[in-house]
């Protein structure tokens, strides 16, 4: 599989640093995996780290070199399901060729994409203080 | 990055290159993520160490002294071995690429490459349970048609090897096509041939002064556009994800983004009447 996937955790917020290509087969679901073991870790019997209720994701995405619409459909799959779980999810480090896949496929409005990990934590906090 | 579990032996790769500090860096890399690595420094004592050893992958240079790369692919294919081998090159001429796809080469990468291109290569290799063959039609460096069995494995292959014909091209241009024929071929494969290794796709790609052409032909019944709920191409513009609901409620694979994707990478898309033809286009000029 050409996909590593590690978790750290800044302020409060999940970050998954994603390094490699995210396409269809074992590599979209992979990541699939992993965010669902994060969700089940994060419902709310289980204390999670989130800053609002629900799993409180940045992906990182600036060290993935490709994305096909396997990959596109498995982050709107993850967006989908955290949302509906009561979390967010946030995109970080786009490079060039990912941001045009995106803009290309009207995504670009559908996520919320920021240049760094720390600006996209920054926006969940800034929204937990207008939540509140 | 590392493929072999610490529980499990590392996968063994053989690097065959004749440049020592090439040689070096490959194998500090590959030891790095985890890999047993073994070097040869040109294709006789490649040759010499796979008769007597086990390989996962072998990472192969093209021009060596001795014996080069080319013919150790050859005298492999003519042993019937079925090693998978990764070409590195900087050598992009036509005949070279077509030369390797004739002889079942795995992959292509392109000289200079970083190391996380290089482990994202090896891993997928190695992910490959058995390697499909792809039958050579035309081997003209401006006319060439494969025929290639309907398995995912294959796309990543063929893509490496068709997009090093174009290297001479502009980077982004490249990297349009490539997306798009990597979308193409994924979608007849998958719906026209559904991943039955058994049934064929054809491959073409011809390359004139002005322009760059695909044609991509699958077994299946075809399709109509307007039966496309599940793709991305049919949602409303106030909408970029509807299509993902009706996915789900399939029981469909997340994705669908192909054909839309497509249509803003090529400057034509055409198909067939029965839609199970695909022609499309990339303007030089």
């Amino acid at each position: 599989m050409a996909l590593t996937l590690q978790i750290s955790s800044l302020r409060q917020v999940t970050v998954l640093v994603c390094q490699g290509i995210i396409v269809f087969g074992e590599e979209a679901d992979s990541l699939r995996a992993q965010v669902k073991e994060l969700l089940r870790q994060n419902e709310p019997s289980l204390p999670g780290p989130s800053v609002v209720p629900g799993l409180s994701l940045v992906l990182d995405l600036s060290l993935v070199l490709y994305m096909d619409s396997g990959g596109l459909g498995a982050l709107v799959g993850l967006l989908t399901s955290i949302r509906a779980a009561g979390g967010d999810l946030k995109l970080a480090g786009l490079n060039e060729r990912i941001e045009r896949v995106l803009k290309t496929t009207h995504l670009n409005q559908v996520f919320q994409i920021y240049a760094s990990v720390e600006e996209a934590v920054n926006a969940f906090h800034a929204g937990a203080a207008v939540q509140k | 990055m590392n493929d072999a579990p610490a529980s499990q032996s590392p996968s063994r790769v053989l690097v065959i290159e004749d440049e020592p500090s090439i040689r070096v860096l490959l194998n500090r890399v590959l030891s790095g993520a985890g890999f047993a690595v073994e070097e040869a420094s040109d294709g006789l004592e490649g040759l010499e160490r796979l008769s007597r050893h086990e390989f996962d992958v072998v990472l192969l240079d093209v021009w060596m002294p001795h014996m080069n790369g080319l013919d150790v692919l050859t005298e492999l294919h003519r042993r019937g071995s079925t090693q998978r081998v990764i070409l590195m090159t900087a050598d992009h001429a036509p005949e070279t690429l077509l030369h390797a796809v004739r002889e079942q080469a795995s992959q292509y990468i392109s000289k200079p490459f970083s190391s996380e291109e290089l482990l994202a290569t090896v891993q997928r290799v190695l992910a490959c349970p058995a390697q499909p063959a792809i039958e050579v039609l035309s081997a003209k460096p401006d006319w060439v048609q494969l025929l290639v069995p309907c398995q995912r494995e294959v796309v990543d292959r063929i893509q490496s090897f068709l997009m090093g014909l174009d290297s001479d091209l502009p980077h982004q241009v490249r990297e349009s096509l490539g997306q798009a024929f990597h979308e193409l071929l994924l979608n007849a494969i998958e719906w026209g041939g559904k991943f039955d290794p058994n049934v064929k796709v054809q491959v073409a790609c011809l390359r004139t002064r002005r322009m760059v052409l695909y044609r991509i032909a699958d077994p299946g019944a075809g399709f109509r556009f307007d039966s496309l709920k599940h793709a991305a191409v049919s949602n409303p513009e106030e909408d970029s994800i509807e299509h993902i609901k009706i996915r789900e409620e399939k029981g469909m694979r997340p994705g669908g983004f192909g054909i839309l994707m497509t249509r803003f990478l090529v400057d034509e898309l055409l198909y067939n009447e029965k839609q199970n033809e695909v022609i499309f286009i990339k303007y030089l000029d």
